[in-house]
């Protein structure tokens, strides 16, 4: 009788601590939740820097939570803490090797540090099993044209642009790409289809001033430097329209 | 003899003319060729060398925003099913975002009204008019 009563003490005791290890558990998972939650609501206000306290105090509650680690890769990204982003990113591949979101911001980061052998690798291997992915592609042409392959990148943004059509930045991008290979037409027909999408794109009214002025079109060049002045909101391109146009002086 | 006066008069007016009429359409012509010439010519080095600055910086990644990055992953944000599907898509995906709502104490007033004096009271049953007293 009195060896019962102990195993249904020890048992009740097992059970007992079990439960208490569950409720710990579940209350730590609530608090790195709530921190979360708000992490995310700041990110995405713009406040990132209350943001990274937010994923701090959750990362300090779990430190081996992938999801949290990512946010905060985000959101040091977004404060231009470019090699502390990457680390955070490379841990959660270390961690998990197929968490695609963060392999594909780790191929941004790679750009936003100058490492586009880097990047270009990681989006090539995305468009290895996704071949159909607007962004992958996007992003390597945008590491194509960064690293001095226009005529690389010009391929991939044209991918992008048939991909979605109505992604204003392809076309621009490739426009561009164009203009430095010397594709003065094929530039003019881009940057026109990036216009037709957005006609208050000022970057796209500066490159067809520089197209037209490249064509021997003085007058319409001065046009188009005018519609980018007028619709930028940069004041350094602003400055640059302004002394274009008085050099060019028709 | 006068004939050959007149002959003579007439040469030199003929000269004068084609000469005059020569030196009058000269620089009108030679103007006009330095204006095609400098339509036709290449744009100036400090013009391009201002061009090469407006368009040297990164292909338009600032222009991105929303399509930099792939999105936060958590509560109020999207799952890494959703995230992996924003990388995937061929079209651009941004993840669905709702403001987060923390949890909340089931006792807490209302957001905008003031809580009760006294000590918290569950409600009681609907007070129906005319019913028992």
């Amino acid at each position: 009788m009195k060896r019962i009563a102990w195993l249904f003490l020890a048992a009740a005791v097992v059970f007992g601590s079990a439960d208490a290890a569950k409720a710990q558990n579940f209350f730590r998972q609530m608090r790195v939740d709530s921190f979360v939650g708000a992490g995310i609501d700041m990110y995405h206000h713009g406040d990132f820097s209350g943001a990274l306290d937010k994923f701090e105090a959750a990362l300090r509650l779990s430190p081996d939570d992938l999801q949290v680690r990512y946010n905060r890769a985000l959101d040091l990204y977004a404060l231009g803490r470019f090699q502390d982003a990457a680390a955070d990113f490379k841990t959660c591949l270390s961690q998990q090797p197929d968490f695609v979101p963060a392999l594909f911001n780790l191929g941004v980061t790679d750009i936003a540090l100058n490492d586009y052998n880097g990047a270009k690798g990681i989006f090539d291997r995305i468009l290895s099993d996704h071949p159909t992915s607007m962004r992958a592609h996007f992003d390597l042409g945008l590491s194509q044209y960064l690293s001095g392959h226009a005529d690389q990148a010009e391929k991939d943004f044209a991918v992008a642009t048939l991909l979605h059509p109505q992604y204003v930045q392809a076309h621009y991008d490739r426009a561009l790409a164009l203009y430095k290979t010397g594709n003065l037409v094929g530039a003019d027909n881009e940057v026109g289809a990036a216009l037709k999408l957005n006609s208050s794109f000022a970057k796209a009214y500066f490159l067809r001033g520089a197209i037209r002025l490249r064509q021997g079109d003085n007058t319409e060049a001065r046009g188009q430097f005018e519609s980018a002045a007028k619709t930028a909101a940069d004041p350094v391109l602003k400055s640059l329209c302004a002394q274009i146009i008085a050099q060019i002086g028709v | 003899m006068p004939n050959n006066y007149r002959k003579l008069f007439m040469s030199a007016a003929v000269s004068l003319a084609v000469l005059g009429g020569v030196l009058f359409i000269l620089p009108s012509t030679s103007k006009q060729t330095a204006g095609a010439a400098s339509a036709a010519a290449a744009p100036s080095k400090s013009i391009l060398d201002l061009i090469d600055h407006g368009l040297s910086g990164p292909a338009g990644i600032e222009d991105e925003g929303a399509y930099k990055l792939i999105d936060p992953i958590g509560p109020g944000a999207g799952t890494s099913v959703s995230a992996a599907d924003e990388v995937y898509a061929s079209t651009l995906v941004i993840g669905k975002y709702t403001p987060w709502q923390a949890y909340r104490d089931p006792f807490a007033a209302a957001p905008g009204t003031t809580p009760p004096p006294g000590p918290y009271t569950p409600p009681g049953p609907p007070h129906r008019p005319g019913g028992p007293k």
